[in-house]
């Protein structure tokens, strides 16, 4: 095609053709277009599988729908895999427009934004916004489906078949039930227990916090519950793993749990643990 | 940018929960579309406006699609005669009473009252469908349908992203393959005949086309959801909350409501955008849900290729004012009690 003036050089000669600058670009454009569907898919089917296989997802999603997740990662594979059987690249292909570039920046925005995801501790950012303070809070039991007097009941039998000197395991939430109930702080009280949790800086040098995100569906409806530890865990990043062994004490008039550092071992990595299901 | 991590967990997890949603109901409703044409449908309907909305009401709940694939499809069905009143409360009611979009809000909500949530909000959205199809269809068929068919793309000709109609980014390439691409003519589609465009196509025709159908139409909706995670998770990590109101449901209500409108979620997947509004009363959850269904954005535009203009600014009134008077009465009854029989654990106060 040959512009009669400026104007028509940018103008659009017809519907299904652009202005040919450039031998062979339109060609090439069309071919990185035709492509770019099965692209954004299979990017999208990668990124979650590699959230998935390095346990990222754990600080995003409910483990219960990590199923679903996966099941939504072989249909995206699959269908970018498929995609060339479906539609035959040697076809026509009309210009691009500026709304529909726009529309392939749009869809590409989630592999953007895994790229950008810090590697380690992605969660850490909600650990100090979204904290919750401990014995308060019935309705994270409910939330979670976790029945309170069913969890007081396992709580009582776990320390009265553990010996003394004995370390309990617990995790946060275990710890939140136990704060709320006097004969189970009774029954706790002096005891050791093991806690698995987030480290976060306390408000002076000789403390720390230990926290979890509770997640009911994904971390858009994230809480955190968490707890003071008396004592030095050395400096770490915030939202660490750590294992801490502990004494616990309860306060005599708020009833809050003191808990005194005895020993403080990091993890490497994300733990095993199912936060909130 | 202390806010950036925090803001990119929430948009890929809310984006990650979403997606196999999303999944679902565009191959749920290209499967149903190419395999069951509901044109064949059309003459065992009836006429009559009160059992056509009944009939529309009840179709929704057996025919998946969601709100992107309804319009289209009615489009074309009502042009090859469908009745308009089981049409136009098809078009209302199935984004929200399609089983893709009921059991994501059951998920959405399981651990909160995922029963009462899933029934609320279908026994809400079918009686806003069933009102607004009754009072639109009010109108004379001349005044509220348009007469020009609009072109569009063919899912079983043009790949994704490479659309050319006016519409076609509000207009996802979902129309219904009338017929198998071997036997498209002329009649079927307004561009002409269809091109069947690859070996797929060639061998496994339905197979194939509904593949294509779902490609389409699921990058489609994903580039709205992608754009309602995105301020979904601004509205919880960079906008300061006092944006929306939070003490009083006259403005807390339209807020939501508007809200719902500027995201333009698709319903298959807006559960869970809503549910991360931790804090705020059930009512205006439910105020988000039942407005998103029937009007957003994209559908205000996709609206005006099935009816003429003044036809979708009345049906916007209706939608509008039935939504608040219903939201408004569901806030006057503290549904988080209801819900929890009583036991007084409140989630929806902030």
């Amino acid at each position: 095609m040959t512009p009669k003036s400026n104007a028509g050089l940018w103008r659009n000669p017809g519907r299904h053709q652009t202005p040919r600058f450039i031998p062979g670009l339109t060609s090439v454009l069309s071919k990185i277009r035709f492509f770019l569907p099965p692209l954004i898919l299979g990017a999208w089917g990668c990124v979650l599988l590699r959230m998935k296989l390095s346990g990222a997802l754990l600080e995003l999603q409910n483990p219960a729908y990590h199923p679903l997740t996966l099941g939504a990662v072989g249909l995206l594979l699959l269908t970018a895999i498929v995609y060339p059987f479906l539609f035959d690249a040697s076809n026509s292909q009309p210009p691009l427009k500026l709304h529909k570039a726009a529309a392939g920046l749009l869809l590409l925005l989630p592999v953007a934004a895994w790229l950008a995801l810090p590697g380690k501790n992605a969660n850490a950012g909600m650990l100090t916004r979204r904290e919750t303070s401990l014995g308060s809070d019935l309705s994270l039991y409910r939330l979670l489906k976790v029945d309170p007097d069913e969890l007081h009941d396992e709580l009582l039998q776990r320390v009265q078949s553990a010996g003394t000197d004995s370390f309990i395991n617990l995790d946060l939430l275990e710890l939140n039930r136990i704060t709320q109930c006097k004969d189970l702080q009774d029954a706790y009280q002096g005891h050791h227990v093991t806690l698995l949790g987030q480290w976060l800086p306390g408000e002076t040098g000789g403390e720390f916090k230990l926290v979890q995100v509770i997640m009911f569906c994904c971390a858009a409806d994230a809480r955190v519950v968490g707890t003071k530890v008396m004592g030095d865990a050395g400096h770490r990043a915030k939202g660490d793993w750590l294992e801490v062994d502990a004494d616990l004490q309860f306060d005599e008039g708020s009833n809050a749990p003191r808990l005194r550092l005895l020993e403080a071992r990091a993890q490497s990595g994300l733990p095993d643990i199912d936060p909130g299901s | 940018m202390y806010w950036l991590p925090e803001f990119l967990v929430v948009f890929l997890s809310l984006f990650i929960q979403g997606i196999p949603f999303l999944l679902l109901g565009s191959v749920i409703g290209a499967l149903v579309t190419a395999f069951c044409p509901p044109a064949r449908l059309a003459a065992f309907l009836p006429r009559n406006r009160f059992l056509g909305i009944l009939a529309g009401l009840g179709a929704a709940f057996f025919i998946p699609s969601c709100e992107c694939i309804a319009v289209p499809l009615i489009r074309r069905l009502i042009g090859r005669g469908l009745p308009v009143s089981f049409g136009v409360a098809y078009l209302l009611a199935s984004p929200t009473l399609n089983p893709v979009c009921l059991l994501s809000t059951w998920v959405a909500f399981q651990y909160d009252y995922p029963l009462h949530a899933v029934l609320v909000r279908a026994g809400g959205s079918a009686l806003i469908a069933g009102v607004a199809a009754f009072l639109l269809t009010l109108l004379p068929v001349e005044k509220l349908l348009c007469h020009d068919p609009v072109e569009e793309n063919c899912p079983v000709c043009t790949p994704p992203l490479a659309a050319t109609a006016p519409l076609a980014v509000h207009n996802p390439p979902s129309c219904e393959p009338c017929a198998p691409p071997d036997s498209c003519g002329p009649e079927c589609h307004d561009h002409g005949p269809c091109q069947p465009s690859s070996w797929l196509m060639h061998r496994f025709p339905r197979l194939g086309s509904a593949a294509a159908m779902s490609v389409g139409d699921f990058l489609n909706v994903s580039m709205y959801y992608i754009a309602g995670c995105m301020a979904a998770a601004a509205l919880q990590t960079i906008l300061p909350s006092y944006l929306v109101p939070t003490n009083n449901p006259n403005l807390m209500i339209p807020s939501f409501m508007g809200l719902a409108v500027g995201l333009s979620v698709c319903s298959s997947a807006d559960a869970f955008v809503v549910r991360a509004f931790t804090g705020y009363p059930l009512a205006c959850l439910f105020a988000f849900l039942w407005m998103g269904a029937v009007l957003d954005l994209k559908l205000l535009l996709m609206y005006q290729t099935l009816f003429k203009k003044r036809a979708v600014l009345l049906l916007a009134l209706i939608l509008i004012l039935s939504v608040f008077i219903l939201a408004r009465g569901a806030a006057s009854i503290p549904l988080e009690k209801v819900f929890s029989s009583g036991t007084g654990l409140s989630w929806g106060t902030r």
